[in-house]
């Protein structure tokens, strides 16, 4: 009985603990590489090929587009 | 590197609910899930009124990430906080860790097996999100990614349609530098200063002072 009283107990603190736990919150590299939960990156596709810098550009551009102060025929 | 971010001007949001519909209908949400919300305080005050866009803010820090008792939530390269719905357990904490109340969960699964609705603990489904329409981790563009979490805007070069589609201009989604830079520039025009991105609210307003201070020492130098 105490046995099964200590397991419960042990349980209750593990899983307690865990409920208390707090991953990290930064995206994570290791070596200067993304080394984070798997996912295919952005570039990595039909549209670019795997070429980084044309997907960062063309995101920025269009980032750039929605002001209508600096967009050609803006105001 | 891209630095992902959204950033809404209340002073140009006509709560059209647009960005709302676009995003339900691109990603093909369930019923019960609003992946962003507008959000109106003041309402009908003439001049007071001000309505603002809310979806996941994709935070720096990120409370969500840090309560997950199971660690499903990540942050891609560009600053996405996205999640795997295959290891969500629906227990909700990152629902109450969240600021923006940005988790939402289907309506359908919140019931019990006669079909009453409950919200018990771990009845909620899998917890759904503001994906900053980058999908999730299955292959970008695929079937099982859209099921999930809907399309994959960012790895065909796009931005976020709820960002895109806005008719004023009001919600911004893209890299946060240029957002920074496309607001400032907006404030700039509209004759506002620093005391738009905080120095004067967070640092009090002594320009009173300063200002007879600098007076001051200007009629001191000039004399
Ligand atoms: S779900 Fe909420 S806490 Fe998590 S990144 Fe989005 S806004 Fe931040
Ligand atoms: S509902 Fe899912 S994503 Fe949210 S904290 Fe629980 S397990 Fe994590
Ligand atoms: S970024 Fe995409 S998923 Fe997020 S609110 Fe906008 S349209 Fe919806």
């Amino acid at each position: 009985m105490k046995f099964v009283i200590s397991a419960v107990v042990v349980a209750f603190v593990v899983v307690f603990q865990i409920g208390c736990s707090e991953p990290s919150q930064g995206v994570e590299y290791q070596d200067g590489r993304y080394a984070g939960k798997p996912d295919t990156p952005n570039w990595e596709g039909a549209a670019f090929d795997g070429n980084r810098e044309n997907w960062e550009r063309e995101i920025k551009r269009r980032t750039r587009l929605q002001s209508e102060y600096t967009r050609p025929g803006g105001a | 590197m891209a630095r992902m971010k959204f950033l809404c001007d209340a002073e140009r949001c006509i709560e059209c609910n647009a960005c709302v519909t676009a995003c339900k209908n691109e990603h093909e949400v369930p019923w019960g899930i609003n992946r962003r919300r507008v959000v109106t305080i003041n309402d009908g005050q003439v001049g007071a009124e001000k309505s603002m866009s809310v979806a996941c803010m994709h935070c720096s820090d990120a409370p969500c990430m840090a309560v997950c008792p199971v660690d499903c939530f990540y942050k891609t390269e560009d600053g996405v906080v996205l999640h795997d719905k295959d290891l969500c357990i629906g227990c909700g904490y990152c629902f109450y860790a969240c600021p923006f109340g940005a988790p939402q969960f289907p309506a359908s699964n919140a019931s019990t097996p006669d079909g009453r609705a409950t919200d018990w603990f771990g009845a909620r489904g899998k917890m759904d999100k503001c994906t900053f329409c980058a999908g999730g981790p299955e292959e970008n563009g695929s079937e099982a990614e859209f099921s999930k979490y809907g399309r994959n805007r960012l790895s065909e070069g796009k931005l976020p349609l709820c960002a895109e589609m806005c008719s004023t201009k009001a919600l911004l989604g893209g890299d946060g530098d240029i957002l920074a830079d496309i607001y400032r520039e907006r404030v700039t025009v509209r004759g506002k200063g620093s005391e738009v991105w905080g120095w004067g609210t967070a640092y009090g307003k002594p320009e009173q002072q300063s200002d007879a201070g600098s007076a001051g020492k200007q009629t001191e130098r000039s004399s």
